[in-house]
């Protein structure tokens, strides 16, 4: 049976040389294993940024850290200020995104509904529905 | 000999390594505003972006195709849809394409069972308050009123073989309180058909969960009507069963001080103001939003004698803070 020719001792020098490789070669790979898992876990990291979206798209994503005021096609003015993110105006008649509490949490959403405006940080917070 | 079995072995780890990456599922999420006029969201884990951005936009275009069918407003091009019927059915007898069909016979079989607490033909009368949200002007004077309440009988709403015909000429169709429900189930659909098995969509308070999260049942958070925005009074665990909210805090207008919810209650033909909030547990989306609707209008007795007939449950939530529900509502803490 090939099973049996595959286990076939060799020379004990060769087998030690075998086990030394795979040795260094099982460490290599966990090591870049976890190399690998914590540049993920960095990437998945939230509540950095946050993005702002207009009818689906994209508009852009930016940093929660660096104040700044963005004018979003002339629809509204989101605002960054220390660490958080809010609608500082809008053409929309019932205002109720510039009422709307600042964010910078994950997971956490202001809408501005007549305009098609999202702005998001992304990732899970402690609910996935609110209603 | 040794360095190619070492070479395979690597071999071997890497793409064993990039295989399990591609099989585990990512969360991902994605929120639509403009459907059925409120904020859509979909959450979803799916193997890649792409899978998700594949099965999202084919649900977003079948909540596209509903909200232009159920639309009381607009006309479109090329069908015939709730704002067509409404002009047409009073004069002569309509076909009706079947997703009409079977939200107007789920609505007038509520509107039986609820003695027309839930009237899918009650437009006459919620598009006076429609337009006095939308105006934010005053409030519709009793002549106005009392005029429409002639109007809104559902018993006038003849439905046979796929043809819609209104006996009272002023009768308007008004399917807000069960459209979001119903196209909400359309969509889980959708996902489902595209390979998606873990998700939850909220279409404006018509949450409908599916599957699981990798890390356990679905979380929901029913807001606290006098903090909106992210502080919730209750929480709960969902997973087969649709959960739907009928606030007057969500959607609302002001007038003279006073707040006034979007349900109108057709027997006193003013908004409801039993209640702030009353949530539904329900199998299906589409029984969920009728049933959220028809008890927001009703007594927690009379509505609990409705629950029981559906298998569902459901949660009151009174202005001053107080609560009740059914003893299969299960909320955490």
């Amino acid at each position: 049976m090939p099973t049996e020719a595959m286990r076939k001792p060799t020379g004990s020098r060769s087998m030690n040389r075998t086990a030394v490789s795979d040795l260094i070669l099982v460490s290599a790979v966990v090591i870049i294993a976890l190399v690998l898992l914590v540049v993920f876990s960095i990437n998945r990291a939230d509540g950095s940024v946050f993005e702002i979206t207009v009818n689906g798209k994209v508009y852009g994503t930016y940093d929660l850290n660096k104040d700044t005021e963005i004018d979003v096609y002339g629809l509204c003015v989101v605002c960054v200020k220390d660490g958080e993110v809010f609608m500082k105006s809008s053409t929309c008649k019932g205002k109720d995104c510039v009422h709307s509490k600042p964010i910078s949490k994950s997971g956490q959403t202001i809408i501005c509904l007549p305009n098609g405006v999202v702005i998001r940080v992304p990732g899970e917070s402690e609910v996935d529905a609110a209603i | 000999m040794k360095k190619p079995l070492s070479l395979l072995f690597i071999v071997i780890i890497i793409s064993s390594f990039l295989t399990s990456c591609g099989q585990s599922l990512s969360r991902y999420s994605v929120t639509y505003t403009d459907v059925f006029d409120t904020v859509t969201n979909i959450t979803a884990y799916a193997k890649s972006q792409t899978e998700f951005d594949k099965a999202a936009t084919a649900a977003h275009n079948e909540l596209l195709r509903l909200h232009k069918l159920y639309d009381i407003y607009n006309e479109y091009d090329g069908i015939i849809n709730l704002a067509t019927l409404n002009r047409l059915c009073g004069a002569s007898e309509q076909k009706v394409d079947k997703d009409i069909e079977y939200l107007l016979k789920t609505g007038l079989s509520y509107a039986e069972k609820t003695d027309g607490k839930l009237n899918i033909a009650a437009g006459a009368l919620t598009g006076l308050w429609h337009d006095c949200i939308k105006n934010g002007g005053g409030l519709p004077s009793d002549e106005e009123l009392y005029e429409a309440k002639k109007h809104i009988s559902y018993k006038s709403v003849r439905l046979e073989n796929g043809a819609l015909f209104f006996e009272d000429p002023d009768i308007k169709l008004d399917v807000g309180a069960i459209a979001k429900g119903y196209a909400a189930d359309r969509a889980a659909s959708v996902l489902v058909s595209n390979g998606i098995n873990d998700f939850l969509i909220n279409a404006g308070g018509n949450v409908v969960p599916h599957g699981k999260k990798p890390d356990g049942e679905w979380k929901i958070g029913i807001q606290d009507p006098d903090k909106p925005g992210g502080q919730y009074r209750f929480k709960m665990a969902v997973s087969d069963r649709s959960v739907v909210t009928s606030g007057s805090y969500e959607r609302f207008f002001t007038y003279g001080g006073k707040t006034y919810s979007h349900i109108i209650d057709t027997d006193t033909l003013y908004p409801a103001d039993r209640y702030v909030s009353v949530t539904v547990l329900c199998v299906d989306s589409a029984d969920g939003d009728a049933l959220s609707t028809a008890l927001f209008c009703m007594s927690v007795q009379d509505g609990k004698a409705l629950l029981k007939e559906k298998g569902a449950d459901a949660l009151w939530i009174y202005a001053d803070g107080g609560y009740e529900k059914t003893d299969g509502f299960k909320i955490d803490e």
